[in-house]
Order: C-alpha cells, then sequence, then structure tokens
C-alpha cells in the first residue's frame, strides 16, 4: 500500500470561508473569489474555473478538523440515572419488541401493560436501550415501566435537569426533584420506616401545591397507624377539599377515631337477611349465630353503590375496617360471619376484603366459598381486587374457592377475563393454572376457537385469546402455545406472541437464578 | 421422520424450480451442511450471485423452510437443492450444534397446522414435477467460434456506446452543477428534491447508474444533516461530483486502484465471477463481526443491501490489512421481504477478495465458516483522533469516499439536547446524525465506550457501541 499522503491542507481558513459564502450566494449575482494558495495552482482559466474552485473548496474543507458549536455556559448533557433494577436479557427484549409491534393499538397497548407487570414481578426492569424505541407505549403505561422508564420521559419532556436526571433523592433533597420521584422515594421510605416518611411529609407539607399534597398523603395508607392520627386529624383541616378528603378516609381507618366506628355501624346497618327463621331457632333477632347457618345474609345497596364502580364504592366502604369489629357490631355471639350463607356476591366481596385485611385468609376463603350463586364477573372483579389489596401475601386460595366450582369457569363468557387481567396484573399461579389447562373443558374451549364463529358451542371469542395468555404462566405457556397453533387470526398469533414472552423471561430469570 | 424424494416433488412449485434445484446438488456450492436429529432440522449456505451466501433451513417432520435469497417461488430452488441432498447423500449432513440463525428462525415460526402436504403445488395438478426430469443432464452445444467472436464484438460494440453515453452524462452533470453554482448552494438546498431528481433520471438513461443513485439519495442525506451543516455538506458532495466528471476523463493517467474507484463510482463494476478468476485481487482470512445491516431503494428500482464489517484484530494482523469491509447485494424491489443474510452482531471467519481501490473496502465473501457467539473481550481501539486521522488518510487517496467507517475506544455520548449528540473523547467530538438522537439518549453518560460509526465528512452515523449495559445497534 502507498505511504501516507499529507493529511493537513496549509489553506487560510478565512478564505475557504469566504469562498464558501460566494458558493452559497451564487455566482450569477457575484464571481466565486479567486483561490488562496496553494489551491490557486489548480486554475483552470474560462467557464470551467467555477466548477473547479467547487472541486477544490469542497476537498479542502474535508481536511478541516470539525469544530463543535460553543457550549452554553453551565449547560450539562442530557442522561438518565443508572438503572435500579437489572435490566431484561437480550432473547426476553427481542420477545419484548414483537409483544410492541403485535396487532392494532389497543392490543400492543393490553398487551405491553401486562408484559411491563410479568417483568416487575420477575424483578427485572425495562433495559435502557429500548426506551426510545418504546416511547408511545411508555407514555401509556407510565405507572409500571419503573423509575428509569419515568426518568427518560422526564428527561425527554424537559421536566427534570440533567443533574437530577442523574441522581437520586435523599430526605434533604427530595423537595428538588419532580413528582413521580418524590412519590416513590416517600413510598419506598414509609415501607421501610413509617414514622420517618410521615415526619418527611410534616415537614413543611403546606408549601406543595394541593393536588401534590394530595397524591403524598395518599402514601401514607402505607403502613397506617395509630401513630399517624395527630398529622391525619391536622391534613384534615387542610384548605384543599381533595386533601381533606384523604385525610378523613384514612382516618376512618384508624380504630381509634370516632369515624371508625361510624363506620362499622353503617356497615352493620346495611346487612339483612333474606329468609325467614329456622323452626326451632330462639326467636331473638334475625342476627342470632345459629341463624346465620341457615339464612341468606344479604346487604342493602346505598344509592351512590349504583351510580359509581362498584368495587372502587365497595373499597371506599371496607377498607381498613375488620371483620372482627363488624362481627362485634352485630353482637353475634360465638358464630362467624364466615359461616354464614352469602347471598349477594357485593356483600362477599367486602367481607373477604375486611377478613384479607386481618390477615385472616382461611376466613376468607370461607366466606368466598359460602358465597350462594356468585356472580361471575363480578366475582372475577372482586377476586382481583383483593389480590391488589394483600399484594404480599399467598394470592392462590381464595382463587382456588372460585376455581374449585370448576376450571372451566374461567373460559365462560360471563367471567369477565379482561377484568380480572388487568386487574390482577400477574399470572395465575402455577398449579391452578395446570388444573385449568388439564382440564377437558379447557381443550374443548380452545377447538371451539378454532371453528368460525356461527359453529361455536361455547361462544369464547378470540378476544378472550388475549387475557387468557395474559392470565396464563409460563409453566403452562408450552400447553397453551399448542392450542393456539390451530386458531388462525391475528389474536390468536399475538397471544402465541404473549405467551413467547413469557416463557422467555422466565428462563431468564431462572437463569439469572 | 425422513424425506422423501416424492415430497421433495410435491412441495415444488414448478418443473424449472427442481430443474434449478439439480443445478445446486453439487458440494462445491454449499458450506456450512448440517442437521439437528432431534429437532427435525437441516441447514446449509448455498452461494448465489450476491456477495454472500444464501441462509437455507428446513424442518424434515413438517417440511417448513426459511431461505434468505429474494426468489418468490416457494420453496425455492436451495431449499430443494438442500432437501434433495439429504435425501441422496445424508452423509453430508453432520450432526451438529444448531446455528443462531436457525435457532432465531425456529423461535418465531409456528408451527403449519396440517403438516407436509399443504404445498400449494398440491392445487395444480396440471403441473407434471419430476425429479428424474431434473436431474438429466443435457448434452453441451458444441462451441460455435464465430458466434463467440461475433459476441466478443457485441460486447464491445455495447461497452463502447455505454462509454459514450456516460460522458455524454457527465458534460450534462457539469452543466447541471454550474447552474446550481449560478443560483447558489443556498437555493440549491431548497430545491434539491426536484432538482436531483431530474439529473438522477439523466443519469440512468447515461448507463451511470450508481452516480445516478448517488444524486437521487442526495436530498435524503441533505435534510437529515443538522440544518446548519447542510450548506457546508452540498458543497462537499457537489464538489466531489465535479471532480467525479473531470476524473473520469482522465482516469488513464491515474493509478489503476483509484482508476477502479473512479467507474465504480459511475456504476461500472466487475461481475462476481471476474473478480473472483482474478489472481491480482487481494484477499484476505480474517475473523469478522457485522456491524450493521443497511437497506435503501435506488432509482433503477433496485434495493441496495449493505452489510458492514469489521475486523477482529490481532498481534499477528498485517499493518496495512483492511480493518473494515463491505458487502453490498441487489435484490429487485418486488422480490418480497427483505432478508438479510447476517445479523448484527454476527462473527464469522472467512476469505473475503477486496474489489480493487485506492481504499480497500468493498469485498465478496469467497468461504465462510462459523464461529462461537461468545467472543473475547475486543481489542483496545484508537482514540478518536487517531481515527479521524485514519479516515483523512483514506480520502487523501481516494477523495470519491462517500462515508467511512470510524472506530474509537474510550468514548461517550453527549446529549446536548438542542445542539444534538456528540461522540466525543478528550482528543475529538464528533457530530452524530440528528436521527439517531433520541435513540441514543440512553447511552449519554456512559464512559469508555468502543464505538463505530460511519462519518460522511459532516456527522456521524452511530452503527454499534460497546457499553456498560452491552452492545447496542442501530436498528
Amino acid at each position: 500500500m502507498s505511504p501516507p499522503l499529507p493529511t493537513s491542507v496549509p489553506v487560510d481558513s478565512r478564505s475557504l470561508a469566504t469562498l464558501r459564502q460566494g458558493l452559497s450566494v451564487g455566482t450569477s449575482r457575484a464571481a466565486l473569489p479567486p483561490l488562496p494558495p496553494p489551491l490557486d495552482l489548480f486554475g483552470a482559466g474560462g467557464e470551467a474555473q467555477d466548477l473547479v474552485t467547487l472541486a477544490l473548496t469542497a476537498m479542502a474543507r474535508r481536511f478541516m478538523r470539525p469544530l463543535p458549536p460553543a457550549r452554553s455556559e453551565g449547560a450539562l448533557p442530557r442522561r438518565l440515572p443508572a438503572p435500579d433494577l437489572l435490566p431484561i436479557g437480550p432473547m426476553v427484549r427481542r420477545c419484548l419488541d414483537r409483544v410492541a409491534r403485535q396487532g392494532d393499538m389497543t392490543t400492543r397497548s393490553l398487551l405491553f401493560g401486562a408484559a411491563l407487570d410479568r417483568i416487575a414481578l420477575a424483578g427485572f426492569g425495562l433495559h435502557p436501550f429500548d426506551l426510545p424505541v418504546l416511547e408511545p407505549l411508555l407514555r401509556q403505561h407510565r405507572d409500571r415501566i419503573g423509575g428509569l422508564g419515568r426518568a427518560y420521559l422526564d428527561v425527554v419532556d424537559g421536566k427534570s435537569s440533567p443533574a437530577e436526571s442523574s441522581e437520586r433523592p435523599t430526605r434533604e433533597t427530595w423537595r428538588q426533584f419532580g413528582k413521580p420521584e418524590r412519590l416513590a422515594f416517600l413510598e419506598a421510605l414509609r415501607k421501610q420506616d413509617p414514622d420517618a416518611a410521615r415526619s418527611l411529609l410534616e415537614t413543611d407539607f403546606g408549601r406543595d401545591p394541593a393536588a401534590l399534597r394530595a397524591d403524598l398523603l395518599r402514601v401514607m395508607a402505607i403502613r397506617l397507624d395509630e401513630a399517624d392520627r395527630a398529622f391525619l386529624e391536622i391534613a384534615a383541616g387542610d384548605r384543599a377539599e381533595a386533601v381533606r378528603k384523604i385525610a378523613s378516609t384514612l382516618l376512618g381507618r384508624l380504630r381509634s377515631s370516632p369515624v371508625y366506628a361510624e363506620r362499622i355501624a353503617a356497615f352493620v346497618a346495611r346487612l339483612g337477611v333474606q329468609h325467614a327463621p329456622h323452626p326451632g331457632a330462639s326467636p331473638q333477632g334475625p342476627h342470632d349465630g345459629a341463624l346465620l347457618r341457615r339464612q341468606l345474609l344479604t346487604w342493602k345497596p346505598t344509592d351512590e353503590a349504583k351510580t359509581v364502580p362498584l368495587l372502587a364504592f365497595c373499597r371506599d366502604l371496607v377498607d381498613g375496617l375488620r371483620l372482627g369489629d363488624v362481627e362485634a357490631a352485630m353482637a353475634v355471639a360465638g358464630t362467624s360471619l364466615a359461616d354464614a350463607t352469602i347471598g349477594d356476591t357485593w356483600l362477599a366481596a367486602c367481607l373477604i376484603r375486611m377478613a384479607m385485611f386481618e390477615g385472616q385468609d382461611a376466613k376468607a376463603l370461607r366466606i368466598a366459598g359460602n358465597c350462594r350463586e356468585p356472580d361471575g364477573a363480578i366475582f372475577a372483579q372482586m377476586i382481583a381486587d383483593l389480590f391488589t389489596a394483600v399484594a404480599a401475601r399467598d394470592r392462590v386460595r381464595p382463587l382456588s374457592a372460585f376455581v374449585a366450582t370448576g376450571p372451566a369457569a374461567l373460559l365462560l363468557p360471563d367471567t369477565d377475563l379482561g377484568a380480572l387481567a388487568q386487574t390482577l396484573r400477574a399470572p395465575l399461579p402455577d398449579d391452578l393454572a395446570q388444573t385449568l389447562v388439564d382440564d377437558a373443558a379447557f381443550d374443548r374451549a380452545m377447538a371451539d376457537c378454532a371453528l368460525p364463529a356461527r359453529e361455536r358451542m361455547y361462544h369464547v371469542a378470540h378476544a378472550r385469546l388475549l387475557p387468557l395468555a395474559i392470565l396464563l404462566p409460563a409453566s403452562v405457556g408450552g400447553r397453551f402455545r399448542q392450542s393456539l397453533s390451530n386458531i388462525e387470526g391475528g389474536t390468536a398469533l399475538a397471544a402465541a406472541v404473549f405467551t413467547d414472552f413469557g416463557m422467555a423471561l422466565a428462563a431468564d430469570t431462572t437463569d439469572t437464578n | 421422520m425422513s424425506v422423501t424424494l416424492g415430497q421433495i416433488e410435491q412441495i415444488a412449485p414448478d418443473q424449472a424450480s427442481l430443474k434449478a434445484a439439480s443445478g445446486l446438488r453439487s458440494p462445491a456450492k454449499w458450506s456450512g451442511v448440517g442437521r439437528d436429529d432431534e429437532a427435525s432440522l437441516l441447514w446449509g449456505e448455498c452461494q448465489g450471485s450476491g456477495s454472500a451466501p444464501y441462509l437455507v433451513c428446513a424442518t424434515t417432520d413438517d417440511l417448513g423452510f426459511r431461505c434468505s435469497c429474494p426468489s418468490r417461488k416457494l420453496p425455492c430452488k436451495h431449499v430443494l437443492a438442500l432437501l434433495w441432498q439429504h435425501v441422496e447423500q445424508p452423509t453430508r449432513f453432520a450432526t451438529a450444534a444448531t446455528p443462531e440463525w436457525v435457532t432465531n428462525w425456529l423461535a418465531r415460526r409456528r408451527p403449519r397446522a396440517g403438516g407436509a402436504a399443504d404445498s400449494e403445488a398440491e392445487d395444480r395438478p396440471e403441473n407434471e414435477k419430476s425429479l428424474q426430469l431434473a436431474a438429466t443432464v443435457e448434452p453441451e452445444a458444441p462451441v460455435d467460434e464465430q458466434a463467440a467472436v461475433r459476441a466478443a464484438r457485441q460486447r464491445e460494440r455495447t461497452r463502447a456506446t455505454r462509454e459514450a453515453a456516460v460522458l455524454d452524462g457527465l458534460e450534462e452533470l457539469e452543466r447541471w452543477i454550474g447552474d446550481q453554482l449560478a443560483g447558489g448552494l443556498m437555493s440549491f438546498v431548497a430545491n434539491s428534491i426536484e432538482q436531483c431528481r431530474v439529473v438522477s433520471r439523466r443519469l440512468i438513461d447515461a448507463k451511470a447508474p450508481a452516480l445516478a443513485a448517488t444524486m437521487d439519495s442526495l436530498p435524503d442525506k441533505l435534510f437529515a444533516m443538522p440544518k446548519e451543516l447542510r450548506e457546508d455538506f452540498a458543497i462537499d458532495r457537489l464538489g466531489m461530483l465535479a471532480l467525479l466528471s473531470k476524473a473520469y476523463r482522465r482516469q488513464d493517467a491515474l493509478a489503476p486502484e483509484l482508476a477502479n474507484d473512479i467507474r465504480r463510482a459511475i456504476g461500472w463494476a466487475p461481475r462476481r465471477e471476474e473478480l473472483l478468476a482474478d489472481p491480482a485481487v487481494m484477499r484476505f482470512d480474517a475473523v469478522w463481526r457485522v456491524l450493521a445491516t443497511r437497506s435503501e431503494v435506488q432509482p433503477d428500482q433496485l434495493r441496495r443491501l449493505e452489510t458492514w464489517l469489521a475486523r477482529e484484530t490481532d498481534a499477528s494482523a498485517e499493518k496495512d490489512a483492511p480493518q473494515f469491509a463491505l458487502l453490498l447485494d441487489y435484490v429487485a424491489t418486488g422480490a418480497g421481504k427483505v432478508v438479510h443474510a447476517f445479523e448484527p452482531g454476527e462473527r464469522f471467519s472467512a476469505t473475503l477478495a477486496f474489489y480493487p481501490s485506492a481504499t480497500p473496502l468493498r469485498a465478496l465473501l469467497v468461504e465462510r465458516v462459523p464461529v462461537a457467539t461468545d467472543r473475547p473481550a475486543s481489542p483496545a481501539m484508537a482514540t478518536l483522533s487517531a481515527a479521524y486521522s485514519s479516515y483523512l488518510a483514506n480520502i487523501a487517496r481516494n477523495p470519491f469516499i462517500l462515508e467511512w467507517p470510524i472506530a474509537a475506544g474510550g468514548t461517550r455520548i453527549e446529549d446536548r439536547d438542542q445542539s444534538g449528540s456528540w461522540l466525543v473523547d478528550d482528543s475529538l467530538e464528533l457530530r452524530v446524525a440528528p436521527a439517531q438522537q433520541a435513540r441514543l439518549l440512553p447511552l449519554s453518560g456512559l464512559v469508555d465506550m468502543k464505538a463505530t460509526g460511519l462519518w460522511n465528512g459532516q456527522i456521524l452515523t452511530l452503527l454499534t457501541a460497546e457499553t456498560p449495559y452491552g452492545i447496542w445497534q442501530d436498528a
């Protein structure tokens, strides 16, 4: 190969700039300036001179060292914080990319949200390199994308300074950060040290805007305790209604507060008995313990319950109340509400919620089993709802009670799988899922899906394949994948893509462990 | 389950496919053949007319298949030839570890519900397909010497006609550049789309397809630049084109390698067979890593597929050995889904034959052997300044380079928001393509990266970067 040629050009940069200006303006306005030395050695003269000047100017400029523009004083480059969780591996990333591009916008959003939940459950986080590509979906699921995802969006939106995006809040600096960072920090601190979190919030509580104060105050629901009462009573007198409302709700969960007793009384007042007492029973009134085993316990909903989402109403009604306190208020001697036959699915939902809050899982299970003719759709929502309420504890048994009525119940048209999947935000336990896919009804339902709509016996619409894919864990992924192979259409394909993602994530988790 | 000849006949689209497949049964055309009996998989690489072999695989239980060739016939002749060889010479298919490209295909594949009998060819009972007929070797026609002489003269006449057309085209190009200079390059930038389209069509008519493609893509590349750099880019490109036009007329006075670069920039290129038959062509053995793959539709309706390679250097490597290589393939735009033969990050040991050039870059893949995907840590790389100096040395040898690979270690990305993203180290700062800024935000602030990109004289298009978070690759 020939020896290297000289790579510096001894041409005056000002002359080159003048030539550049002449070329920009055009030769019809003014003749190009003459070439500076030594380029003038290549002059062609005549009509061709302009092209020669252009060519030589271009070549000379190539050898000029690139100069960056002047930087603004004090301006720091934008950057993201380091990932707070181990990012998902390459295979999972590829599968997630396919999930994110599968189907129409609604399908993509549904599946991507479910994928985020699975990633979080597995203890992983999104890979930083994927954030820009996934940005539209990240915005739709801001609450599920983790700290790094939220930080990315904030940087892109210009909401946090470069310095902040590379640091984490501390007790001393948390006020300097944006709302997502402050909420996340306070939640983490509250779980770890409730008193410290309360003290931090109390300090200068009134300085923040009303909406932010309300959001921060909600965090007090975590590990709520009598020690929080004094602060909540102050907050109950806040100038903003939103703050007062939240404070009152939280106070209503403290047993020592008058509001708590009022809530218990209000709940008990709406309990009713549907049938006449059993012959021979003691005529002491509808709440006689012996009668409970033979009668249907019902509940009269308020007018408000008819206009707001019922599960939300249920939560507001009983959150923080203890089943034991309801039983005590009913003056039922020696009998638990868990033994009563429940004639109303909503009442069962409320009682289960209270039992789970007390950690009385066995009672919650008995209540679920005593619910007479449960409404499938509502029951599914209820089960999902209580899972989110007691996130750290075993979720199997309440759902087992439901599925014990027949695994295929999950496939029935009136079981709102979509609501169950979206509220549960987690796959079914492995053993439960295995029971489901081993059941002949599952095979029948999946075979039914492969038929034209007018020929289907179970009327299992393809749209239910997506929540089913979301609900089924990786342990039965292969089985489900196989059953999808006979079903045509984009929904089946989307379900298959999501199932592949779930299996890849499970394999990644296993490898890491 | 093993494949039978009858099944191959059944799935073949037509007799012509079987005939073509017959011509591909020679082991010399195949490399890397293997099988996995447990997964019922077969695979192999078949050299076609492109720069890289076609990747072919099939399942023997339900006769699924995949080939990276652009053929619209399914299965293509390569798949048929693979299966045919397996039936006739099963011992050629040694049991081996399944290559990653086969695994990836299998992972994306949905099993065929009906099995091997679902071929569309079944619906065309009127097509008689016979492997026996396809395998029949027709006797060679006797050589007609006079016809050969006539053909050679015709080729020469065609060549001379094309040379004349090219020269006319270049003359028109120079007039066009002069017109742009008259109006000023500020005005040219604003009107570049229409202006370049017109001259590109004329250059196609002038039988200068590569030059036509350069003109056609100029507006896109211009507007991909930051606004403040567009006029500089216009000066660079039009100046280079003016120089190219002059140089073409004086190529006899130039070094042969540079003359080759000039002719290729116009659109003259030796055929693969000619290149491989030339003993003077530089061949180089090394382990190569795929940096990136790109594709672009040209004005002549061909899709240009680029595969950028980097040589994994070692202490024994020749000092002047090419550090990078570019494989180019062209497929018709109507040939269906584009399938690159390689995936970024893939490694293989290969002999590359480089097109004669003052700055060898474009190459043909002569022979390839896959290597383990786990690779040793890449060696230390030069500083950005040293890499840039290497770029300057190359454009000094060959001023017709449009973009050149730059690789440097110890770098970092700085996202300066409105001022764009920059690849920097302590010695130099290079502006990164604006279109990549959003994707590079997660890299901003990471230090000690090994980055490789393509520098076009004004901006860098990052191809790949080794970072603490793993390898980043351009989409």
